[in-house]
């Protein structure tokens, strides 16, 4: 070794390389975007070093470990000297294990074992068991969007091979090792056969749900169908045991099915949130959420580090919250957001974080902490200023937003056993259909897709009254005292009544049913239990 | 550097690894390279590389010897490294750091060498 003399000799032992360069892409997820990154590897002479940068997380920084030791293990030798793995943008953070494959192959194009040429156009995601073999990884849906845009050939885990064809025109090889990798790459082999494409999604079936299995509750299976129709968020109240969960859950099999990109919207979520391999047949299905009221805001919103909390699987879907009135206030408070944009937006990181939630609520309460309070057969054992506190928990932005109240009564004997047939599922799902089909015309190259999701500008547009429509809305705002939303709540969903009827004009009947629809009992029933608006006024408890 | 077995025990092992590695083609450059920042057991040429070596003698056998380059003496080891590199103007050079484990018998006499190249990096 003379003096002075740079001897950057190539670290396999043979041949002089000026400099060990390679390329190849990979990716990451953000929020439920993916986003392409340039894995660049640089091999230089100096001590020996393996250095990741770019905004690794700790899954990150532990590739190398992973990394060098599948490589070692696949037979291939790993380069001495000093390695420099950069992920670029370097403001972008890198998360999870998902560019494992791409540093590995780098490194091997770096070092002249795999041909660099053929590495560079790549887009590589997989994690690396230490033996080699590649493993599947959260996200690759959303990664494999962000490749279509480059046409680049993307190489993936096996595993995460159904998921990737999801997005059509892609080219697409499935690796189940680093061997395979390498053999392909070095032309000793041909690509890996792609796995069987998964079976598409069975039409939505009801899965033995069906909105017949309910008895009577006539009221509350019109709002199933005029929230299904018209995507407007509803509460139920009432005393235990009446039905509100079970009419919950028929309300998705009311609701037309995912269309090709709803479906890969959910697909998306349901993969980041490691969801997706353990259930996929279901995804031809809308999504069905019923968090504990113990859920935290974490667990219903998302988490900083990227998890999705319910709301976002429940996009597209319906999310329920039975016992609403148990939830945590600043859990519900933090509803406000999605229930008005449909997203989550969390601002508080260098890059805010978005997750989807555009989903119907259905909220199911009791009427006060002992669930009696006017039940027509048992007592309520509850002071009124409980009974008061407890309604009152369901205030502010929730309130707002729920454009149908319906209050259960226990079933009579008579509705129990027999009673008028009613409507099945297959019978109320054409009628949201047709509705859902109007709305589409009528959206047609707007920013909304339901009734419901209107603002003040399409109300005017879309909800105009006839004179006797007119009338019956203005008496109602004389004599209830309607403030504006509660004017365009009825308005809404009204539209959505006269939709299902296949009416074109909203006609007074629509408004008058939308009304019986609204937190105030419509006059005529003084034997329906009174809400907090007559409990405010000083009425009686009972 | 030196085995806990005593000095003379470390020089007849270091030996034996000298040996055995000039077998197998390393071409041995310094012996015993000491500075303020360390110390190491031997430098040498292994094709392209430039290879520091470690030698540890055990009685107990070959892992053991292994666990003796603790995050410690790896320090020392790389400083040094650095020091031989910076005293001979030595630039764009691979450098590789190799163990050499030396297992001995009762007697203290060497009966299995046992070689690791690329033992660990410069991080530490």
């Amino acid at each position: 070794m003379k003096k002075g003399e740079d001897t950057s000799h190539s670290p396999q032992g043979g041949g002089r390389c000026l400099f060990l360069f390679a390329r190849v892409r990979s990716g990451t997820v953000y929020g439920v975007d993916g986003h392409l990154v340039q894995v660049e590897v640089d091999i230089s002479p100096g001590l020996p070093l393996f250095e990741i940068v770019g905004l690794p997380d700790a899954a990150v920084r532990e590739s190398r470990d992973r990394v060098r030791t599948a490589i070692r293990n696949s037979g291939l030798p790993f380069p001495t000297g000093r390695i420099v793995v950069n992920l670029a943008p370097a403001d972008l953070p890198k998360a999870g294990p998902a560019c494992d494959l791409a540093i590995a192959l780098g490194i091997l194009a770096a070092s002249g074992q795999v041909p660099a040429e053929k590495v560079a156009p790549l887009c590589a995601v997989g994690e690396l068991s230490l033996d080699g073999h590649v493993r599947g990884v959260p996200g690759v849906l959303s990664i494999a969007l962000a490749a279509e845009a480059t046409g680049a050939p993307l190489v993936v885990p096996a595993a995460s091979a159904g998921e990737a064809r999801l997005v059509p025109g892609l080219s697409i090889v499935a690796v189940g090792s680093l061997r395979e990798a390498v053999a392909w790459l070095r032309g000793a082999a041909p690509p890996p056969p792609l796995p069987e494409p998964p079976a598409p999604p069975p039409p939505a079936d009801d899965e033995g749900e069906d909105l017949a299995d309910v008895r009577g509750q006539a009221m509350a299976k019109r709002a199933l169908e005029v929230a299904a129709a018209g995507g407007h968020n509803l509460l139920m109240t009432g005393p235990p045991g009446v039905g509100k969960t079970m009419l919950a859950r028929r309300l998705a099999g009311l609701l037309p099915p995912l269309d090709r990109r709803e479906y890969l919207d959910v697909c998306r979520v349901y993969s980041i949130a490691g969801l997706l391999a353990a259930d996929p047949v279901r995804r031809g299905r809308r999504p069905f959420r019923a968090p504990h009221h113990s859920a935290t805001r974490a667990g219903l919103l998302g988490g900083a580090r990227g998890t999705p909390g319910e709301v976002s699987l429940a996009d597209h879907g319906v999310l329920f919250l039975d016992e609403v009135n148990e939830f945590s206030r600043s859990v519900l408070e933090a509803l406000r957001q999605p229930l008005e944009d449909g997203v989550v937006v969390l601002a508080r990181l260098p890059r805010p974080l978005r997750f989807p939630a555009r989903f119907t609520l259905v909220a199911a309460a009791n009427p006060c902490p002992c669930g009696y309070y006017g039940d027509t057969r048992r007592e309520c054992r509850c002071s009124p200023h409980a009974v008061a506190a407890y309604q009152r928990r369901l205030s502010g932005p929730m309130a707002d937003r729920l454009d149908l109240h319906v209050e259960l009564t226990p079933p009579t004997w008579g509705e129990l056993t027999g009673g008028a047939p009613s409507p099945t599922t297959p019978q109320v799902r054409a009628r949201v259909l047709e509705a859902r089909a109007r709305q589409a015309r009528r959206f047609r190259g707007e920013a909304v897709r339901t009734n419901a999701r209107m603002n003040e500008a399409m109300v005017r547009r879309f909800c105009r009254l006839d004179g006797a429509a007119e009338a019956v809305l203005g008496a109602a705002v004389e004599r209830f005292h309607l403030s504006a939303r509660a004017v365009a709540r009825t308005l809404k969903v009204a539209r959505t009544l006269a939709d299902l009827a296949g009416r074109e004009r909203i006609g007074p009947e629509h408004v008058q049913e939308a009304l019986a629809f609204r937190p105030a009992p419509p006059p005529a029933s003084a034997s329906v239990p009174r809400h907090i608006h007559s409990l405010m006024a000083g009425g009686d408890a009972r | 550097m030196r085995a806990a077995s005593g000095p003379a025990r470390g020089r007849w092992a270091e030996a034996v690894a000298a040996e055995y590695l000039a077998a197998l083609g390393y071409q041995i450059l310094t012996r015993n390279y000491r500075c303020r920042r360390g110390e190491i057991d031997l430098v040498a040429r292994h094709g392209s590389c430039l290879v520091f070596i470690e030698v540890k003698a055990r009685r107990r056998g070959v892992p053991d010897s292994l666990e003796a380059v603790d995050g410690r003496k790896r320090r020392r080891i790389v400083g040094a490294a650095l020091d031989y590199l910076a005293r001979r103007r030595l630039v764009g050079v691979t450098v590789r750091f190799d163990v050499v484990a030396v297992q001995l018998d009762g007697q203290g006499r060497p009966v299995k060498v046992h070689l690791i190249q690329d033992a660990f990096s410069a991080h530490v």
